[in-house]
Formats: C-alpha cells, sequence, structure tokens
C-alpha cells in the first residue's frame, strides 16, 4: 500500500535528524494501548484496527478498550422517510451517515438490534420484528439478514389491540445475537395491557411461550412487568410492586416462576422500573420517580433511585452511587457500562431517554442526564441533537453497537 | 540558587572553566546514541525514571557518565526541554495556560515522524507524563483519518491478505463512515 507522495517525502525533510528505524508495526503493545485508548469514537478505533495485523491484535486483546468502545449511542428519527440518525454522547457529535428503519414505534433495542411491532395486513395479526440498523446504513449495499421477522404474537385478547399495533408490546429486549450467537438467543416481549411476558427463540421455536402469570399463588406475580434481564443464565422480571421475579425458558409451558424478592416498598408516586445487569454479576433496579402535567402535556423525571440485589437475603439494598458505571435507560435494554475517562461521558450517571408510557403519549422532551451524586439534571446534547428531536417526534432509543473484534 | 540560567536545555560540552559555576546545583550526566552528551539539573534528571533508578537504586556516583544508546541527542534536548519546564510549572500555583501555551509548541514544529519517535523514547525513558501527553498528541493525528493515511503517517504496511482484510472491514462496515469513499 505505501505509495509516496509529495507531502510525504517533505513530512521527511522535517525532522531533525534520520529518526531511525523504529518500526511503528511492531510497537510494544502498551504503547499501542495508550494510543488507541485516547480514541473514543468507535470509527477511529475500527480504522485503528484494520491498519495492520499486529495493530489488529493489540486492538482486539485490550478488553477494556473494547468494553468502552460498546458505548451507546442516541437514534433519533430525521423526521423524513424511514431514515435515522445516530449521535454520540461520547463525544457530542452526530455519526455523519443515515441507517433505515421504519418510522415506527421501536420497543426494544438491544446490542445491534432493535425491536418493533409489525402489523401483517395479510394475515390480520401482528408480527414482532428485528432489524439491524448498521446493516442497513443509507447508501451501502443492504446486508442479507438485516430483517428479522418472528412469528405472530396471538394471545388472547389481541384483536382489541389491532388499531394500536405500535403499542401491543410495551417493551421487548433480547439476550444473544439472532446471526451471531443463535442456540443463545431469545427475545422476550412485555405485552398487552396486564403487560405480560413471552418469549421466543427465533428461528428455533414456531411460537411464543407465554410465562405464567401466577406465582406461588399471589395475587401480583408475573404481571405489570416493566424490564427483563438474564444474569449468568438465569432470568428475571421485574414488576410494578418492585417484586423480582426468575423464571425457565425451557420448551414446557410450565415456567417455574418464582418470586425472587417481595414487594416491600410503600409506593405512593408514579414510577418506572429498570433491570440491569452490570458485566460483575450484579443485578440492579433503577426506579425513575415521574410526573404528568396534563394541562401542559409534559412528563418530568423527578428523581431516581438506585437498588441492588443481595442475592443472600433476597432483598433490594439501595446504593447511593453507581462507582465506574453510568447507566443508559429508556425503552432500550438497561445498559451498564464504566466510561473511558478520554470521552465525555462521565460514570456515576443516568442517561436517561424519553421512553414510553402505558397510559399517556407525551412527549418527546423528558430526557437528559441524571448526576447521583448531586442529584442535579442536565441535557448536554448540542443543540442540533436536541432540535433534530424535537422534529422528529418520535422517542429517541439507545442502540449499542458491538464490535465483532 | 544556581545563576545558570532556566533554559530549555541545558546542554553543554565538556568541562570547562565555566562549569564551576555551574557546579552550584548536581549535575548528571548522559550520553546520547550519537555522542552528544547531556549535563542535566538533577531535579531535571530525577524526572527521568531510568535515569533516576540507575544513579538510585544503584548507587551509582554522579561522576559516572550514564549512556543512552537507544536515544538521539535531538531528542533529549525535547525531552530535557519538557522536564525543566514541568518542573518549572510544579511550583506555580495556577499554571494551566502557560503549561497549554508551552505544549502547543512544543508540538508545532514536530513532524509527524519526529512526534512518533519521540514518543518511543518517553516510553523508553519513562517519563509517564511526557509520554501521556505525546500519546495524546498522536492521537490527535489519528483522529478521523482514514486507514491509508494513518499507514502512511507510522509507515506501516497492510499486511493482512486480500480475504481477511475484507473480512475485518466488514465486522462494522458503518464504521467507515464517508472517510474511505467506497460507497456503493
Amino acid at each position: 500500500m505505501g505509495f509516496q507522495s509529495a507531502s510525504y517525502h517533505s513530512e521527511l525533510e522535517k525532522v531533525f535528524m534520520d529518526p531511525g528505524p523504529r518500526d511503528w508495526s511492531s510497537l510494544p503493545k502498551d504503547l499501542l494501548y495508550s494510543v488507541l485508548q485516547r480514541l473514543v469514537l468507535p470509527g477511529d478505533y475500527l480504522r485503528f484496527s484494520i491498519v495492520c495485523t499486529s495493530w489488529y491484535s493489540a486492538a482486539k486483546d485490550n478488553k477494556v478498550i473494547r468494553a468502552r468502545m460498546t458505548a451507546p449511542m442516541l437514534l433519533i428519527y430525521t423526521g423524513k422517510k424511514d431514515y435515522w440518525k445516530l449521535y454520540d454522547i461520547m463525544v457530542n457529535r452526530f455519526l455523519d451517515l443515515q441507517v433505515r428503519v421504519p418510522n415506527k414505534r421501536l420497543c426494544g433495542s438491544s446490542k445491534d438490534w432493535l425491536i418493533f411491532v409489525d402489523k401483517n395486513v395479510a394475515d390480520k395479526n401482528f408480527g414482532v420484528t428485528l432489524i439491524n440498523p448498521f446493516f442497513r446504513v443509507r447508501g451501502r449495499r443492504e446486508k442479507e439478514n438485516s430483517i428479522i421477522r418472528l412469528p405472530p404474537l396471538t394471545p388472547p385478547g389481541w384483536e382489541k389491540w389491532l388499531r394500536r399495533c405500535e403499542h401491543y408490546v410495551y417493551k421487548a429486549t433480547m439476550s444473544g445475537d439472532p446471526i451471531q450467537d443463535p442456540n443463545n438467543c431469545i427475545v422476550f416481549v412485555i405485552y398487552l395491557e396486564q403487560t405480560l411476558l413471552a418469549f421466543i427463540k427465533p428461528g428455533k421455536d414456531t411460537t411464543w411461550t407465554y410465562v405464567d402469570a401466577s406465582v406461588d399463588n399471589t395475587d401480583r406475580g408475573c404481571r405489570l412487568v416493566e424490564e427483563v434481564t438474564c444474569l449468568e443464565g438465569k432470568y428475571y422480571a421485574v414488576n410494578h410492586w418492585s417484586e423480582l421475579i426468575s423464571f425457565d425458558v425451557t420448551a414446557e409451558s410450565y415456567s417455574n416462576v418464582k418470586l425472587v424478592v417481595p414487594a416491600g416498598f410503600k409506593e405512593n408516586c408514579i414510577i418506572k422500573r429498570y433491570l440491569v445487569e452490570t458485566k460483575e454479576k450484579e443485578l440492579w433496579m433503577v426506579q425513575k420517580y415521574i410526573e404528568f402535567d396534563d394541562e401542559k402535556y409534559i412528563r418530568v423525571t423527578k428523581k431516581f433511585r438506585v437498588f441492588k440485589l443481595n442475592f443472600n437475603l433476597c432483598k433490594w439494598i439501595e446504593e447511593t452511587t453507581l462507582g465506574e458505571f453510568a447507566l443508559f435507560l429508556g425503552d432500550n435494554t438497561s445498559v451498564a457500562m464504566k466510561p473511558s475517562k478520554f470521552s465525555r461521558c462521565r460514570p456515576n450517571q443516568i442517561y436517561f431517554n424519553h421512553d414510553s408510557d402505558l397510559f399517556s403519549r407525551y412527549g418527546p422532551h423528558d430526557y437528559g442526564v441524571y448526576n447521583i451524586k448531586d442529584k442535579s439534571f442536565s441535557q448536554p446534547y448540542t443543540k442540533q441533537a436536541k432540535n433534530l428531536v424535537k422534529k422528529s417526534n418520535r422517542l429517541p432509543i439507545w442502540v449499542v453497537p458491538s464490535f465483532r473484534l | 540558587m544556581s545563576t545558570s540560567t532556566d533554559n530549555n536545555a541545558s546542554i553543554t560540552q565538556e568541562s570547562g572553566p565555566s562549569a564551576a559555576v555551574q557546579d552550584i546545583q548536581k549535575k548528571i550526566v548522559v550520553r546520547t546514541a550519537d555522542g552528544e552528551v547531556f549535563n542535566l539539573k538533577e531535579e531535571v534528571a530525577m524526572e527521568i525514571d531510568i535515569i533516576k533508578t540507575f544513579f538510585q537504586e544503584d548507587s551509582i556516583s554522579y561522576e559516572t557518565v550514564m549512556p543512552l544508546p537507544n536515544v538521539e541527542g535531538w531528542e533529549m534536548v525535547k525531552v530535557i526541554e519538557y522536564c525543566t519546564k514541568h518542573v518549572e510549572l510544579k511550583h506555580k500555583v495556577d499554571g494551566y495556560k502557560e503549561r497549554k501555551a508551552f505544549q502547543a509548541l512544543f508540538v508545532q514544529n514536530l513532524s509527524t515522524k519526529s512526534l512518533l519517535a519521540l514518543t518511543n523514547t518517553a516510553n523508553y525513558l519513562e517519563v509517564k507524563y511526557l509520554l501521556d501527553f505525546l500519546c495524546q498528541a498522536v492521537s490527535e493525528q489519528i483522529k478521523n483519518k482514514d486507514v491509508d493515511y494513518v499507514r502512511e503517517l507510522f509507515g506501516v504496511e497492510n499486511d493482512f491478505n486480500d480475504e481477511e482484510y475484507e473480512q475485518v472491514k466488514a465486522e462494522a462496515p458503518w464504521a467507515h463512515e464517508n472517510l474511505n469513499n467506497d460507497l456503493h
């Protein structure tokens, strides 16, 4: 590849002396890491990794850098046709590309994949569809397998939702990757008014499995579920009463639903709950306290509370700090990550989006960053980004690009 | 204190009559790969970890000239310049602006090749803060540049075979944005 241009020669001329036969292709790894960790943009990191084979292996081997590179980006609808833009909060700028994703309400975002509900007019039912925006960049050839349509989701009562099918699934999440890791891929949906739980293994199951709503003969059980997550091979759901429920994902209809943490809170306010697993075998529940102003048609987030699961006591213990983590909450699968010290994203903060409510359709305006330490709110995005969110009239969502290095 | 000027580099030739004036502060002597000899003020020399280790840990007398076979003369000049400034700013309460101005000037006349060589040297000499600063300066050179530019800059050959290369690029095609100009 090394062609010699005029500028290359003049660079050489500026040198005091010949710098010697220093070979940057086989640099000590720690020096490469030092430079690499200062590249916060995923694009820069990826270009670095394809320079040559030894740089590639330096990039691949450093787990810390790889973890930092998988920071969430904000997917914002442009308002035009089916084009969406990606906003990188680490450096506060838009990516210079657009992706083609239908102009529909996105009910989930897990790793590379977005999830939405599609009306199947011919068969007169609903399907849940997975779409990978990174395979659908405008101006580039669309990669095959960028859309995966799952079997129809038709539990009792589904017909009532025909006209409002976009909200039929409240939240969807996926573990594993349907293409990279199909044996471990499961899609979970929280659906209908009672927000019950169902799941399916793409490519393997032909029908959805509906999780038993009743648990241990209690009234509440596996209903009014707010989020589902997987920790160390076990599956958990948090419900409206802040109870933690575990269940099995097997082919059988009996899902072995168990109550892990019983209700213990006295809550008089409107709370949205999120379940986050850190990569350090911890399970957190985050409560977001919100208020609605029905005259002004706005929703306001008042505060957040974070709880860590004590597995032994089966209790939620309130935390006053996130430590080195930052959280990304919204309609997406909740994410905890440790930001690079060279990026704009700071630890001990919650980056929250204006996400769906069951009962109101205001927004989008209730988004920003909550600082855990001083309990303050901010909206540290550029004016351009905020304007686009307003103009788009669609709720933005966090997406986490994965790097298959 | 010593009456010698606070110049960035205290390059002197071997002892002459003026050396007596400079003896007020202890000096450490090093010799670089190209035969140049440098007299460093002790406080500046101690900023350079391999020099510090050489003299302190092994209790070697300061009369010994330390060889630095991996360092070129011009690089030593720059390292001394940076460390001297760093020591000077250590005693200042609000040296932020001055440090920034100095840093900008420091890299301004350095070609990329020199910057890379100096980074390698800072790593070898073990001057952490200089290394951090230079790595940052190198990363600024890489940011937002396409792969061919980076290869040229670093003098690195693409040693992937065609198949491997296509595979690696395909892992995240969206990341190559508009920089590579290979739109379909």
